[in-house]
């Protein structure tokens, strides 16, 4: 079940996406990193697939949820590797979950449903393998975006939804930190300690999940 | 724990000593604990699509380090155990309450 409502059924124009208020994300991270990390650092090259390349006092740093456990585990666990059975024990030990509830609906520019009809760009751009200079570029493309309003006022997305390059109906959010207001953090626990719900996730990738 | 994972250079004599190749050193040391043993050999057995062939098919990355593709089989290994908040704050730091910088 998606967690955005995309262009007028969430009551944006075609090219954006609405995820609404009380919806929980989740933040996958190292067990002794803040959950509520928004990069690069001001002055540090970007790394990963939404970062703008060299981050500016005037760039927005990004964080990385996902409205699933599935999302977390593709962009977070597996990633490019092909690991199958993933080891609870390596979960539970390397890697940590934090959920976030929205206090408020994010306005997302939409890399899944209108990426070329609306933003130009194709899939194999926004899911091109590392390094990420395409995706970077376009990313700091985006932060200029801005959305007139019926009253004349304007409104800055929060953030980017796109789809994992893994699994692309898994939906992936890469937040700016002008929305970090807007995550209500709750407790951080192990990857592993939902034994339950991370084999379901497991099982529905199609992969295994053994000691 | 990595500890069990090896790949040898190609003997020149049937006298030789087998040597392991110095980056699988290297590649223990970025894992660390991150995979077990066990992950890390499927890792680097499995075709990989970010180490492509000259002729554009997946390599894995024991093919690629015979093939003396280290930087490249580095880089791979760095991306899989390196997820993004590899340079947020400890939170033992406390520094997270302004994590944006």
């Amino acid at each position: 079940m998606s967690a955005l409502r995309f262009g007028p059924a969430g009551g944006l124009p075609a090219g954006y996406a609405r995820c609404e208020a009380g919806t929980v994300l989740m933040r996958g991270h190292r067990p002794n990193k803040a959950p509520d990390w928004f990069g690069p650092a001001v002055g540090r090259a970007g790394v990963h697939r939404f970062d703008v390349p060299l981050r500016t006092a005037d760039d927005p740093g990004v964080c990385y949820l996902a409205p699933s456990l599935e999302g977390v585990l593709l962009e977070r666990v597996i990633r490019d590797s092909t690991v199958n059975p993933l080891s609870h024990a390596t979960m539970s030990r390397e890697h940590a979950i934090t959920a976030a509830r929205l206090t408020r609906d994010l306005v997302l520019i939409d890399l899944l449903a209108t990426l070329w009809t609306v933003h130009g760009v194709q899939m194999p751009e926004v899911a091109a393998v590392p390094p990420y200079g395409a995706t970077q570029q376009l990313a700091q493309q985006l932060t200029h975006l801005t959305l007139p309003q019926a009253d004349g006022a304007v409104l800055w997305p929060d953030g980017i939804a796109y789809g994992s390059r893994f699994g692309a109906a898994h939906e992936c959010i890469a937040l700016w930190d002008r929305a970090a207001a807007a995550l209500e953090w709750g407790e951080t626990v192990s990857l592993g300690v939902d034994r339950n719900a991370l084999a379901l996730a497991c099982t529905r990738l199609g992969i295994g999940l053994r000691e | 724990m990595v500890g069990a994972v090896a790949q040898f250079e190609p003997l020149v004599s049937d006298t030789g000593v087998p040597r392991p190749y110095e980056a699988i050193t290297r590649i223990s040391e970025i894992v660390g604990s991150r995979l077990s043993t066990e992950e890390l050999v499927a890792l680097l057995a499995t075709p990989q699509v970010m180490l492509r062939d000259k002729t554009g098919q997946p390599m894995t990355p024991f093919a690629a380090l015979a093939l003396g593709e280290t930087t490249r089989v580095l880089d791979l290994v760095r991306w899989v155990v390196t997820p993004p908040d590899a340079d947020a704050p400890d939170v033992a730091t406390g520094a997270h309450a302004s994590a944006t910088a």
